[in-house]
C-alpha cells in the first residue's frame, strides 16, 4: 500500500513539473473573476494547492534530501554527504524561502446585489505553511561542516533572520465589474480572519564564534532574539488557536479588448497575526567563553561514576533564562503580483510579462517572470515561464491547462521545471494544481 | 597517583562529554536527516597544583615556598585504664550482738511488824508473846518490851519479772539487795534467798548479819551465768534481839532489789530499743604496687546486702567516712524486717559513687576530725588504699517477748564496684609498659617501589604526656619496611639518647582545667641515627617496639605523701613524625590504577570519529610518561589509548633559582576511531600507568608550593549530527 501510495505521489509530481503556473506568479486567479457572467458562468467553485521552495545558494537536491527524506521514489539519502554540502554555492548572504498553501473559494456573481449590477462575491478558506531564512556563510559552515576549518576564525552569523509559520485564513470579498466595451476591468476587495497555528522566528543581530586555533577556548557573542508559540508539545496541530488576526486582498483586472492584452494587479494578504500571550520571547545579548569543563571539584578515587550534568535540557534552560512569556504581532507575508497579458497568434498564444514579490518574507528581489500559454482549439493549453529573481536564481517552468466539459478546469504546473531535472544545478522547485468548476 | 587518576579522569570526563552530546544529537535519527561535522572545541580543563598532590595534612610549606612531607602516626596511648584498674573491692561482717540489753528490774518486798506479829500468832497462836507484846505495844503507844524473835521465815515472796522477760540466760548481769528496817529493833541474820519458782533452782542468797534500826544494808551479788525465770519466788530468814520499844504495826523492813547490767547470752524477753551492732572497719583496695591516697569517682557502686536472722525488725547504718560528697559522708541506711519462721530476711541496696571523693588514707583523717575510733588512744598515722566505716544496727521496742540470743547476728556484705576514677592521687608504682605494633604509612605509599633519594629527613619520635607520672621511654626496634621490594631497614643509633626522659605535667587541681602536657621529643637525624636510610628504603609499613617505665628509679614516698596524679582521658601519646622535604631525586616511579568503567546506555554509533588532544603545560620539574590501558572483564588488554611515546615534558630548572619559571607544553593527540568507540563498549577496566622521572636527571630538584600542570583537552572530532 505505501508503495502504491508514494507512485501515486510521484506521478502527480511528475504531472505537475510538465504543467502551469505557481501562485506566485499566478495571475488567473482574479482575472476568472473579470470573466465571471450572471448569464452564463455565475458561479465558480475552485481548489488550489500550490507549493514552493527557492533558495540563491541551497540546490534542490540538498533541499530535497531534507524534505523527502526516506521518499524511496526520490531514493532521497537521509544523509547529507560532503559533495552534496559542498556543491551549494553559498555566497555571503544567502536566501531560501518555502511556502505551501491550499485554497478552497466559491464565488458568485448574481444579476444584482445590494441593487447594483456585476456585483460579485468571493469566500474562500486557505491553508498556509511558509518559511523564510536569511543566513550567512559562516553559519552554513558551521552548521553543515563544523568549526574546525574556522579555527584561528571568527564564523559571523550576524543578520540571520529566521522564520516559520502556519496559519489559517477565512476570506470574503466583494468583486464589481466595469463592462465597459472597450476596456472593461475588475475591482476585488477582500477582508479575512486568520487563525493563528504555530509561529517560530529567529534572528540574530551581532553574532559572532571565535574559535580558538588550537580549539582551546571559543567565545560566542551573540545578540538575538527568538519568538515561539511552540511552549507545549501537540499545541500546534492546525485546530490549535495559537494567535488570531485580519488580512485584506485588493485586486485589479483592467483589459483593452482594442489592444488586445489585460493587465492584472494584486495584493494579497496584507495582515497580521497577534500570536497569544502564552507564547515565548527569548532575548538572547550575552558573551560566552567556553574552555572546557572544570574537572577540579570532581572526586578523586576509584570507580567515579562520570556524571557531567551537561544535557540538552540544562543547555536549553541556561539559553532560556530571560524567556519572558509575552504576546506579540507579526505580519503575515504580503505578495504582490503584476503583470501585463497580450493575445497574440489569434488568441491562441497569451504572453505575459510581471512581477512579484513577497514582503515580510524575507524575500530578497522581486521575481521577474515572462510566460506565454499556447491555448489548442481552445480547450488545452501549454505554457512556458522563464522567470529571474525572488528567493533563487533563474527558473524555468511549463505548465498545462485542460478544459475535460463546458465547466471543469485542470490547471497543473510548476515555475521550475528544471528542478527535478538538474537538481545539483537548480535552486527552486515548485508545483502548482487547481480545479475550477463554473456554471 | 592523583596525577595519574587526574589525566585518566580528564579524558574518561571527555569522552563522557563527548558521548553525550552524540547522544543528544541521536534522537529521531530515523525521521531526521544526519551529517557530518567537524568540531574543534574544548571539551576540560584541570589544574593540577601541589595542593592536589599532597595532602594539606602531609604537606608544609616552607619559608621559601618549597615543599615538605610531613607525616604523623599514632603509635600508642596510654591511659588510666592502662596504668591500674580500681579492683572491685568487698567487705563482709558477720556481725553478732554485741550487747542485749534488758534494763534495769527492780523488785520490792516490805515486812512489817504487823506482819512479824501475825507470822508468830500463825506459827505459836494467838496467845504467842512475840504475838501479845507487839500488839501490846502498839495498842499502848507506850513503850513495850518486845520479845525476842527467833528465826522467822517468811516463804514464797512471789517475785514477777515476767512483764520483763520468760527466761532470760545472763552472761553478765548484777543484783542488788537493798535492805531498810524501818523497824525499832535490830535485824539479825536475815537471809535473802531468790529462786526460779518452776524449776526451784536458786539464782540468789545471802546474809545480812545485823541491821540496826532505822538502818539500811545492802549487798550486791552476780547474776552471771545465771539463768533467771519470770516468776520466781523469794525466801526471807530474819532474827531480831527485841527490846524495849514504842512501835507501831506498820513499821517495816523493806527488802529492795534491783536486777541492772544484763548481759544477755539468750532470753525470751521483750527488749527495749537499744543498738545491737556497732562496728567499725578499714577497708583496703588491693591495688598492686600503687598507693593511691585519693580518688575522685567517676562512675561505681556501692552495694549493700544484709541479712537479718533476728526476730525483730533490725536498722542499719552503713557511714563511709572516708567517701564524701559536698563535705557529707557517704551514709546508707536501711530496715530488715525480721526474720520469719527459721528463714532469714534480706536488704539490698544500691548507691551510685559518682562525684564521691575518697580518702583513702585510712582512719586517721577520720579520727583527726572526730577523735579516737578504735580504742586504741591515739590519732592513727595516715596510710594508703584504705578507707574507713562504722556499721551500726539496732532494734526497736516492739513490747513483744521474742527469743534472741548472743548467737543470733547480722550478715553485712559490702561490695565497691566498677570504680572508675575522674582522678586519682598518690604513687602510681613504678612499671613497664610494653607496645610492640606496626604502622602502614601513607606518605610515600605513591612512590613504593621507585628510586627515591631524599635530603635532610627528620623523624622525631614525640610523647606527649598528660599523667601526673614521670618516666623514661626506651625505643627497642624501630624498622623500617618496603612490603613490595622486601627492603628493610632498623634504626641505629650513633649517640646515646635512647631511652630518652618524659618529664610531668604540673597539677592543676582541677578536673575543671585540662593538663598541660608536656611535649618530650626524641629526634632522629643523620648526626644521632641512620634514619636516612630507614626513609630512602620508601617504607610503606614501620614496625616498632617501645617500652615505657614510669617512676623510672623513684622509690615509693612515705605513705600518703605520694603527689603521681591523673584525670580521667588524659593519657600518655606517642606520635612518629616524619618530615621529607621535597628535594628529591626520582626515577623509576611507575604508578598504576586500576578503575571500573563502564559506557552504560551512552550511544556512540554516530560519532565517526577523531581525536582528544591533551594540552599539559608542566611547571613541575617532572617528566611523566602516562598510558591508559582499556581492559575487558578477564583483564585481557582491548586497546592502548596514548600513542607510544608520549611524553608529559618537565618544566625546565633555571639553574640560578633552582626554579621552573616557564611552563613547559606538551601535544598529546588521542585518535577516537569508530574501532577504538567499540573496544570502548567492551571494555570492562581501564589501567592506567604512568612512569616519572626528575629532570635534571641525578639532581635533586625541590618541588615549590606554587607549581601547577594546567590540562586543556580539546575535541578534534567528527560526527553524525541530526
Amino acid at each position: 500500500m505505501k508503495k502504491i501510495m508514494n507512485r501515486i505521489f510521484f506521478i502527480i509530481l511528475m504531472l505537475a513539473a510538465f504543467s502551469a503556473n505557481s501562485q506566485f506568479t499566478d495571475i488567473y486567479n482574479y482575472f476568472s473573476l473579470h470573466k465571471m457572467n450572471p448569464d452564463t458562468n455565475a458561479y465558480e467553485i475552485g481548489v488550489s494547492y500550490n507549493t514552493f521552495v527557492s533558495s540563491n545558494s541551497i540546490s534542490n537536491k540538498f533541499v530535497n534530501s531534507i524534505l523527502f527524506l526516506g521518499v524511496p521514489a526520490f531514493h532521497m539519502n537521509k544523509y547529507l554527504s560532503y559533495d552534496l554540502k559542498k556543491s551549494n554555492p553559498v555566497k555571503t548572504q544567502n536566501f531560501f524561502g518555502m511556502e505551501d498553501n491550499a485554497c478552497m473559494y466559491f464565488s458568485y456573481l448574481p444579476d444584482s446585489m445590494f441593487g447594483y449590477d456585476h456585483l460579485g462575491y468571493r469566500v474562500s478558506v486557505e491553508n498556509s505553511n511558509h518559511g523564510d531564512v536569511k543566513f550567512s556563510r559562516d553559519l552554513y559552515n558551521i552548521t553543515f561542516f563544523g568549526n574546525k576549518d574556522y579555527a584561528g576564525k571568527t564564523a559571523d552569523f550576524t543578520d540571520l533572520q529566521l522564520t516559520y509559520m502556519r496559519y489559517q485564513q477565512v476570506k470574503f470579498g466583494l468583486f464589481k465589474q466595469s463592462k465597459n466595451i472597450e476596456d472593461p476591468f475588475t475591482i476585488y476587495f477582500g477582508i479575512g480572519i486568520i487563525k493563528g497555528q504555530s509561529y517560530n522566528s529567529l534572528s540574530f543581530d551581532t553574532t559572532t564564534l571565535f574559535t580558538e586555533e588550537s580549539g582551546e577556548y571559543i567565545n560566542l557573542q551573540m545578540q538575538a532574539l527568538y519568538f515561539t508559540t511552540d511552549t507545549a508539545k501537540n499545541k500546534s496541530k492546525w485546530y490549535h488557536f495559537n494567535g488570531m488576526g485580519a488580512c485584506a486582498d485588493i485586486a485589479f483586472t483592467y483589459e483593452d479588448k482594442k489592444g488586445n492584452y489585460f493587465i492584472s494587479c494584486s495584493l494579497n494578504d496584507i495582515g497580521f497575526i497577534r500570536w497569544k500571550n502564552n507564547s515565548l520571547m527569548v532575548p538572547f545579548d550575552t558573551t560566552v567563553h567556553w574552555d572546557g569543563v572544570m574537572v577540579d571539584s570532581i572526586l578523586w578515587g576509584r570507580d567515579t561514576t562520570f556524571n557531567t550534568n551537561f544535557t540538552k535540557d540544562s543547555l536549553i534552560k541556561t539559553l532560556y533564562a530571560k524567556t519572558k512569556k509575552t504576546g506579540f504581532v507579526k505580519m503575515i507575508p504580503e505578495k504582490i503580483n503584476i503583470a501585463i497579458t497580450k493575445r497574440l497568434l489569434n488568441n491562441n498564444l497569451y504572453a505575459t510579462l510581471g512581477m512579484s514579490y513577497l514582503y515580510h518574507a524575507n524575500c530578497p528581489y522581486p521575481l521577474i517572470y515572462a510566460k506565454g500559454d499556447y491555448y489548442f482549439r481552445n480547450k488545452i493549453s501549454a505554457g512556458l515561464q522563464l522567470a529571474y529573481g525572488g528567493y533563487g536564481n533563474f527558473q524555468c517552468g511549463l505548465g498545462v491547462s485542460a478544459r475535460f466539459t463546458k465547466n471543469i478546469l485542470l490547471q497543473l504546473g510548476s515555475s521550475n521545471i528544471i528542478g527535478f531535472i538538474l537538481p545539483y544545478q537548480t535552486y527552486a522547485q515548485s508545483a502548482f494544481g487547481r480545479v475550477i468548476c463554473n456554471f | 597517583m592523583k596525577f595519574l587518576n587526574k589525566i585518566v579522569f580528564i579524558f574518561l570526563f571527555c569522552l563522557h562529554i563527548f558521548f553525550l552530546l552524540s547522544l543528544n544529537s541521536c534522537k529521531k535519527e530515523s525521521s531526521e536527516p544526519n551529517w557530518d561535522v567537524n568540531l574543534l572545541a574544548p571539551l576540560a580543563k584541570a589544574t593540577l597544583t601541589v595542593d592536589n598532590i599532597i595532602a594539606d595534612t602531609l604537606k608544609k610549606v616552607n619559608p621559601d615556598n618549597s615543599i615538605s612531607l610531613v607525616y604523623q602516626s599514632g603509635l600508642y596511648k596510654f591511659s588510666l585504664d592502662t596504668l591500674f584498674k580500681i579492683p572491685d573491692t568487698t567487705v563482709n561482717y558477720v556481725a553478732k550482738l554485741s550487747n542485749l540489753d534488758l534494763g534495769t528490774i527492780n523488785i520490792t518486798h516490805r515486812t512489817s511488824f504487823g506482819d512479824i506479829a501475825n507470822k508468830d500468832k500463825e506459827d505459836n497462836g494467838p496467845n504467842s508473846s512475840l504475838y501479845q507484846s507487839i500488839m501490846n505495844a502498839h495498842n499502848s503507844g507506850m513503850p513495850t518490851q518486845i520479845d525476842p524473835i527467833t528465826e522467822q521465815q517468811f516463804d514464797s515472796v512471789a517475785i514477777d519479772a515476767s512483764q520483763y522477760f520468760q527466761t532470760v540466760t545472763l552472761s553478765q548481769g548484777f543484783l542488788d539487795i537493798k535492805i531498810d528496817n524501818q523497824l525499832p529493833v535490830s535485824i539479825t541474820n536475815l537471809i535473802f534467798e531468790v529462786r526460779n519458782q518452776s524449776t526451784n533452782i536458786v539464782v540468789v542468797q545471802d546474809t545480812f548479819p545485823f541491821i540496826s534500826p532505822f538502818s539500811q544494808a545492802e549487798k550486791t551479788k552476780s547474776l552471771a551465768g545465771l539463768t533467771v525465770e519470770g516468776h520466781m519466788l523469794g525466801m526471807v530468814k530474819l532474827s531480831s534481839p527485841g527490846g524495849e520499844v514504842t512501835l507501831d504495826t506498820s513499821m517495816a523492813i523493806t527488802a529492795q532489789i534491783s536486777i541492772y547490767d544484763l548481759q544477755v547470752q539468750s532470753a525470751i524477753a521483750s527488749f527495749p530499743g537499744q543498738n545491737v551492732v556497732d562496728k567499725k572497719e578499714k577497708t583496703a583496695f588491693k591495688i598492686n604496687d600503687v598507693q593511691l591516697s585519693r580518688v575522685l569517682a567517676r562512675s561505681g557502686n556501692i552495694n549493700i546486702d544484709v541479712y537479718n536472722t533476728l526476730h525483730e525488725t533490725l536498722h542499719f547504718n552503713y557511714k563511709v567516712y572516708s567517701a564524701t560528697k559536698n563535705n557529707i559522708p557517704l551514709e546508707i541506711n536501711g530496715t530488715i524486717p525480721q526474720a520469719f519462721n527459721g528463714n532469714v530476711s534480706h536488704i539490698s541496696v544500691n548507691k551510685n559513687l559518682q562525684g564521691y571523693d575518697f580518702n583513702l588514707k585510712g582512719i586517721g583523717p577520720v579520727e583527726q576530725i572526730y577523735g579516737d575510733q578504735n580504742g586504741n588512744g591515739f590519732i592513727d598515722p595516715d596510710t594508703v588504699n584504705t578507707i574507713f566505716s562504722t556499721l551500726v544496727g539496732s532494734i526497736d521496742s516492739s513490747g513483744n517477748q521474742i527469743p534472741l540470743s548472743m548467737q543470733d547476728s547480722i550478715y553485712f556484705h559490702c561490695s565497691f564496684t566498677n570504680l572508675s576514677p575522674d582522678y586519682v592521687q598518690g604513687y602510681l608504682g613504678r612499671d613497664t609498659i610494653s607496645e610492640s605494633s606496626a604502622i602502614e604509612t601513607n606518605i610515600l605509599n605513591e612512590f613504593v617501589g621507585a628510586s627515591l633519594n631524599f635530603n635532610d629527613v627528620k623523624v622525631s619520635l614525640v610523647v606527649s604526656n598528660q599523667i601526673g607520672i614521670s618516666g623514661k621511654v626506651m625505643v627497642n626496634e624501630l624498622k623500617a619496611i618496603n612490603t613490595s621490594n622486601n627492603q628493610s631497614a632498623t634504626l641505629s643509633f650513633t649517640l646515646p639518647v635512647n631511652p630518652f626522659s618524659i618529664a610531668k605535667p604540673v597539677n592543676p587541681n582541677s578536673t575543671l582545667i585540662d593538663v598541660t602536657p608536656t611535649i618530650n621529643t626524641l629526634q632522629l637525624n643523620n648526626t644521632n641515627s641512620n634514619i636516612n636510610s630507614l626513609i630512602n628504603v620508601v617504607p610503606n609499613k614501620i614496625n616498632y617496639s617501645v617500652q615505657v617505665y614510669t617512676n623510672y628509679n623513684i622509690p615509693p614516698p612515705i605513705p600518703g605523701t605520694g603527689a603521681d596524679f591523673i584525670y580521667y582521658g588524659d593519657q600518655i601519646s606517642a606520635n612518629l613524625e616524619v618530615e621529607v622535604p621535597l628535594s628529591v631525586i626520582a626515577s623509576n616511579v611507575t604508578l598504576c590504577d586500576t578503575s571500573t568503567f563502564s559506557l552504560g546506555k551512552t550511544n556512540t554509533d554516530k560519532i565517526t570519529g577523531g581525536n582528544l588532544i591533551l594540552f599539559v603545560d608542566n611547571e613541575f620539574p617532572v617528566e611523566a610518561n602516562p598510558q591508559v590501558y582499556l581492559l575487558d572483564s578477564n583483564n585481557a588488554v582491548l586497546d592502548i589509548i596514548i600513542p607510544s611515546g608520549a611524553v608529559v615534558l618537565a618544566g625546565d630548572v633555571n639553574t640560578t633559582t633552582e626554579r621552573v619559571t616557564t611552563a613547559k607544553r606538551t601535544k598529546i593527540s588521542v585518535p577516537i576511531t569508530e574501532a577504538r568507540l567499540e573496544k570502548l563498549k567492551k571494555t570492562k577496566r581501564i589501567r592506567a600507568t604512568a612512569s616519572f622521572i626528575t629532570r635534571p636527571q641525578n639532581q635533586h630538584v625541590k618541588i615549590y608550593n606554587d607549581y601547577t600542570m594546567r590540562f586543556k583537552v580539546v575535541g578534534d572530532f567528527s560526527y553524525k549530527l541530526h
